[in-house]
């Protein structure tokens, strides 16, 4: 051990910085999963700690219509605390600046939460808002529209003063209050009647809690009774687990991508470990020959990877740590709870483990190659380029890394089938990859013609140089672009499709107009000279039975299973004679013919995807409950429905004549360009409809393009990682091919070649396999791309490659620039002075 | 006939961890053109240094080294380089081929970096004249150490050199083969009517050359010998 220790010293004291560079390759993907795998660890903890805050109740019910009097008796029966709720949309206007925000309104009573507290600014704002008769508002809210404490704002034509800012909502993303920042009001204040008006847009809550043990034990039962009658509840582990599941696939996927860049890492390790027992097959077999076991040479290397291994990580670990002080700044819009940027010490330690564990997997699969350098080798030289078959060892080795692979990434995702398509799609991108980096080797070759600048026929013949591993490199460096470029083009179709919610549709979405407002509200409009205008009665009902059966035993009784949200929901629907062509076609069945309609029952049309969630189509009979009365009705025909046109669209079309009558409010949307014009138009709504909520699609639309960047930047952050780590690879075997190439260039030097040639084929060389690299893994991130958005997301794939020439062309810049710069050493030396150098 | 190379009182001296070491010292002689020189000399006499001074590879710490009239230290690298594209040659005792090109390639470069049109078609040309016309396409590791050299020799010879210069140009080959790159080396001087500076621990090498210089602890041992002063062998 002690022999193989000192010949271990001895290879490392003579390239230090060579071993330090794949080190550092280590180091940058055990610092992203230290980080991410501490961020993850710390969100869990802080919403595991947060208990019942998270819900500010031990149970919560939940209507978007007003409490029926059975719903009422329940929460009456209730011998705990309850506090009420209810929160709506409405606008907010400032009439000092006269601007409006729309807001999401929750009017509490005194006593809510009933645990735990809204954070405010000042603290005793959270208190003294209610005897006050105050509002309590988003602080960001409050920094956007000017406002202070005291300020006056108008909310459904009453007017109240800022209490204070809300600070922190636990339990809640601040993401959401983007779209529409909250507003806390005293239930006393507003109008409840209004609210409770039918169409009116808005969510009824109770909040209950448990003051002792017979208490806590009555919970369950009352929340099957709750469901019975109809109401959504939810419980403090339902909400745990809602939030955790959320922000917990953001981690694992991140998670990932961090663990792809110490895949690289140990990529560049393997190469490493088999290029240097390839440059060292002739020592080996010196050593064997006078007499050194099999054991005793391979130690001398595994010596030097257990101490790469272990250098590599824990430098690793620090990078985690300051990786970790700003992860979650860049994802705080989306975590429900604040946490501190902290290297946890269970996430450095098993992220240090993880590293250790891998890079020795991938190292050890060369050492295997030492049994089979026979001692004859030192006699016979030509014996060194016979290439050996894979044998047991070696098969052991790869089966130990795959599966190794295999178990973390199940680790990571929870499923097999997860674990397997991540694991899949690694081994098929690095494969693709390494056969692109043959084929640019092979396609050099044949395609450089005798006629071509020299310069470019020296640096295609470069990329054959025996250490370049060209193969090693175009997957190190294709990979963090294939990712890099993947988050890019899912970005674009994602903010395409925003994009394409603006262009010439509808605008501006009043909702809530009662029947008596519609013309004067229409009237209002038309002043404006709205660009497109569309009008649309709309009544709310539920789902009762399908063909019969009861929504309740539906799935039991015909064995098919339907999705919770398309059974229980509040159906919002309409009725008309026409069909709008612009936006709708028939796919089965035909529009609604009353005079050749035979059937008993009334018919209507329904959504494409609807029909599907319910298992229905054409002929199928549904039953309805609008507000207390039953409809039966049978399916006339599917509609497939273009929801992106921002036009009033529905699931359920009834013909005219049959619910006119219903309780109904008046949807209005309509497409003002002008910005100014649009702010007016708000203003006259907030001020002559109170009651009337208008939503700025186009203000909607740009934050949620605000925060699909935002969640863009933080992922591509990670995906940065890999390219570094590919990156550490590279200079390593720069590093490595070094005495190689200055031996070149020195011959060159020697025979006359200027100093410009020999920087410039060189620094060609680079960039024509950056370049392929980079070309390759754009190539593999569109097709992977293309899959992902057809069947992913269900959009056409429409890629656009304006900005995707800067991967190519940066990454090329770069190495270019780094082989220019490896090259100037051969050209700046005294060229007697590099052969003594090489001959060393 | 002109002088090619001219040592004019030629010291050359290296620091060291433990001081100075003088590799040659005072080194005066000159070489006319198409003249054959062999130097000879122990291990460590010097003979490497005094070949990359002759070849404006180094410098000297002081006196000149002239190559046809010109000091080189009044060339700069690139103008040093560009002397000896087009008027030197050189073979070296380990061959010195570059592995990623094959045959014809590697006796192309300096050609090509000239920019020769029809250099691959003149490199084959060499190769067959080398007796090589059968292996244009072999890598240098699908070479056996004479053809290796061989190739290195086509190389040398390839632009018509004024100079060609030999670092040992058989020490890493077996007796037979040896001679025969010699005969070779000896052929091509008179086809091509070059300078040929050997440096070699061979006698037999040596006693074919017109002028023999003896090394010895960095300085000119003895008399130049001149067997035939300006003729060729």
């Amino acid at each position: 051990m002690k022999f193989a220790a000192r010949m271990a010293w001895r290879d490392f004291r003579a390239r230090p910085s060579r071993f330090l560079l794949y080190a550092a390759a280590i180091a940058v993907g055990v610092g992203s999963l230290a980080a991410i795998e501490s961020f993850r660890l710390q969100l869990d903890e802080a919403i595991q700690g947060q208990g019942k805050n998270l819900l500010g109740a031990d149970l919560v019910l939940r209507s978007i219509r007003p409490f029926n009097e059975e719903q009422r008796n329940l929460v009456n029966n209730w011998p705990g605390p309850r506090s009420k709720l209810i929160s709506y949309r409405t606008l907010l206007l400032h009439p000092e600046s006269g601007q409006t925000r729309l807001v999401e309104v929750e009017a509490v009573e005194g006593n809510f939460p009933l645990y735990g507290g809204i954070s405010t600014e000042p603290p005793s704002a959270a208190v003294n808002f209610h005897g006050a008769g105050e509002l309590l508002l988003d602080h960001i809210l409050m920094l956007q529209m000017g406002l202070s404490r005291g300020s006056l704002v108008n909310l459904g034509g009453q007017s109240f003063p800022v209490a204070g800012a809300i600070l922190q909502t636990p339990g809640e993303v601040p993401a959401r209050s983007l779209m529409a920042p909250k507003v806390t009001a005293p239930l006393a204040a507003v109008d409840e009647a209004r609210l409770r008006s039918p169409g009116t847009m808005a969510r009824f809550e109770w909040s209950l809690s448990a003051t002792n043990d017979s208490q806590l034990s009555r919970l369950p039962q009352l929340s099957m009774e709750a469901r019975a009658l109809g109401l959504e509840v939810e419980t403090v582990a339902g909400r745990r687990q809602q939030l955790l599941g959320g922000t917990d696939r953001i981690g694992r996927y991140l998670g990932l991508m961090g663990f792809t860049s110490l895949v690289i890492g140990c990529l560049g390790v393997a190469g490493a470990v088999h290029f240097f027992i390839s440059s060292k097959i002739q020592v080996i077999a010196q050593l064997r020959c006078i007499g050194a076991g099999i054991f005793k040479a391979a130690t001398i290397f595994i010596l030097q990877l257990v101490c790469l291994a272990l250098i590599g990580a824990s430098l690793g670990v620090w990078i985690g740590a300051v990786a970790a002080s700003h992860l979650p700044s860049l994802l705080a819009m989306f975590l429900p709870v604040p946490i501190h940027g902290v290297l946890r010490i269970d996430a450095a330690l098993s992220a240090w483990l993880v590293g250790v564990v891998f890079t020795l997997l991938a190292g050890i699969y060369p050492i295997t190659r030492i049994r089979k350098i026979s001692p004859l080798i030192s006699l016979r030289v030509e014996l060194v380029t016979r290439r050996s078959s894979m044998d047991l060892p070696g098969l052991t080795c790869i089966t130990l890394i795959v599966l190794s692979l295999f178990i973390y990434s199940w680790h990571q995702l929870g499923t097999v089938k997860m674990a397997g398509a991540y694991l899949g799609g690694l081994i098929a991108v690095i494969a693709v990859l390494a056969i692109t980096g043959h084929a640019i080797r092979w396609g050099c070759r044949k395609a450089v013609r005798p006629g071509w600048p020299y310069v470019v026929r020296m640096a295609a013949s470069g990329l054959y140089r025996p250490q370049n591993q060209t193969g090693l490199l175009v997957v190190s460096l294709g990979l963090g672009i294939f990712l890099l470029n993947t988050v890019d083009m899912l970005e674009q179709h994602l903010l395409k499709d925003v994009d394409k919610t603006r262009q010439d549709r509808p605008n501006l979405a009043l909702i809530d107009i009662q029947v008596d407002q519609r013309d004067a509200l229409l009237e209002l409009f038309n002043s404006f000279n709205p660009e497109k205008l569309y009008v649309e009665p709309m009544i709310t009902m539920r789902l009762k039975e399908i063909n019969a059966i009861p929504i309740d035993r539906v799935d039991q009784v015909t064995g098919q299973s339907r999705p919770n949200w398309a059974l229980r929901r509040e159906y919002r629907t309409t009725y008309r004679s026409e069909i709008k062509h612009d936006i709708e076609r028939i796919i089965d069945g035909v529009w609604f013919d009353q005079e050749r309609w035979t059937s008993e029952f009334a018919p209507v049309s329904l959504e494409k995807g609807i029909a599907e969630a319910l298992r229905v189509g054409v002929g199928d009979h549904l039953q309805f409950d609008i507000h207390g009365e039953l409809f039966d009705v049978e399916i006339a025909n599917v509609r497939e429905v273009e929801w992106k046109s921002m036009q009033p669209n529905f699931f359920v079309i009834f013909p005219v004549g049959i619910i006119d009558d219903a309780p109904q409010s008046i949807l209005m949307f309509g497409q003002l360009e002008d910005v100014n014009h649009r702010a007016e138009f708000q203003r006259e709504i907030a001020i002559n409809f109170p009651n009337v909520t208008a939503i700025d699609v186009s203000l909607m639309m740009n934050t949620v393009s605000r925060m699909m960047e935002q969640l863009s930047a933080a992922i591509k952050t990670i995906a940065w990682f890999t390219l570094f780590a590919g990156f550490m690879v590279l200079f390593a075997i720069l590093k490595a091919g070094r005495h190689q190439r200055l031996r070149e260039g020195v011959l060159l030097r020697t025979i006359g070649a200027p100093g410009r040639f020999i920087s410039q084929y060189q620094a060609l060389e680079l960039l024509l396999l950056s370049f392929g690299a980079a070309i390759s893994g754009l190539l593999l991130s569109t097709a992977g791309s293309a899959v992902i958005v057809k069947y992913g997301l269900n959009m056409p794939f429409q890629p656009d490659f304006s900005s995707s020439w800067v991967y190519p062309v940066a990454l090329g810049l770069l190495t270019g620039l780094v082989g220019w710069y490896t090259a100037l050493s051969s050209t700046k030396l005294n060229p007697a002075n590099a052969w003594r150098r090489i001959s060393i | 006939m002109h002088n090619v190379l001219s040592f004019s009182n030629v010291t050359k001296c290296f620091s060291s961890g433990d001081g100075e070491i003088t590799a040659i010292q005072d080194i005066d002689f000159e070489l006319g053109a198409g003249m054959t020189c062999a130097l000879l000399g122990p291990s460590g006499s010097g003979k490497t240094t005094l070949l990359s001074l002759a070849a404006g590879l180094d410098d000297p710490t002081s006196g000149s080294v002239a190559f046809e009239g010109t000091d080189w230290r009044r060339l700069n690298e690139d103008q040093r380089a560009a002397v000896r594209l087009e008027r030197v040659g050189f073979v070296f005792q380990s061959f010195q081929l570059i592995g990623t090109l094959n045959a014809v390639e590697n006796v192309a470069v300096s050609m090509e970096l000239l920019g020769r049109r029809d250099a691959l078609i003149k490199s084959g040309e060499i190769l067959a004249r080398v007796g090589l016309g059968h292996r244009l396409h072999h890598y240098p590791s699908q070479l056996s150490g004479g053809e290796q050299q061989r190739v290195a020799i086509a190389r040398a010879f390839a632009n018509n050199p004024t100079v060609l210069f030999a670092d040992e140009p058989t020490g890493n080959l077996d007796h037979a083969t040896a001679g025969v790159i010699i005969d070779l080396l000896f052929d091509l001087n008179r086809e091509y009517k070059t300078t040929l500076f050997l440096v070699t621990h061979d006698r037999d090498l040596a006693s074919r050359c017109a002028m023999t210089l003896r090394l010895k602890g960095g300085k000119i041992d003895g008399d130049i010998k001149s067997a035939r002063a300006g003729g060729l062998p």
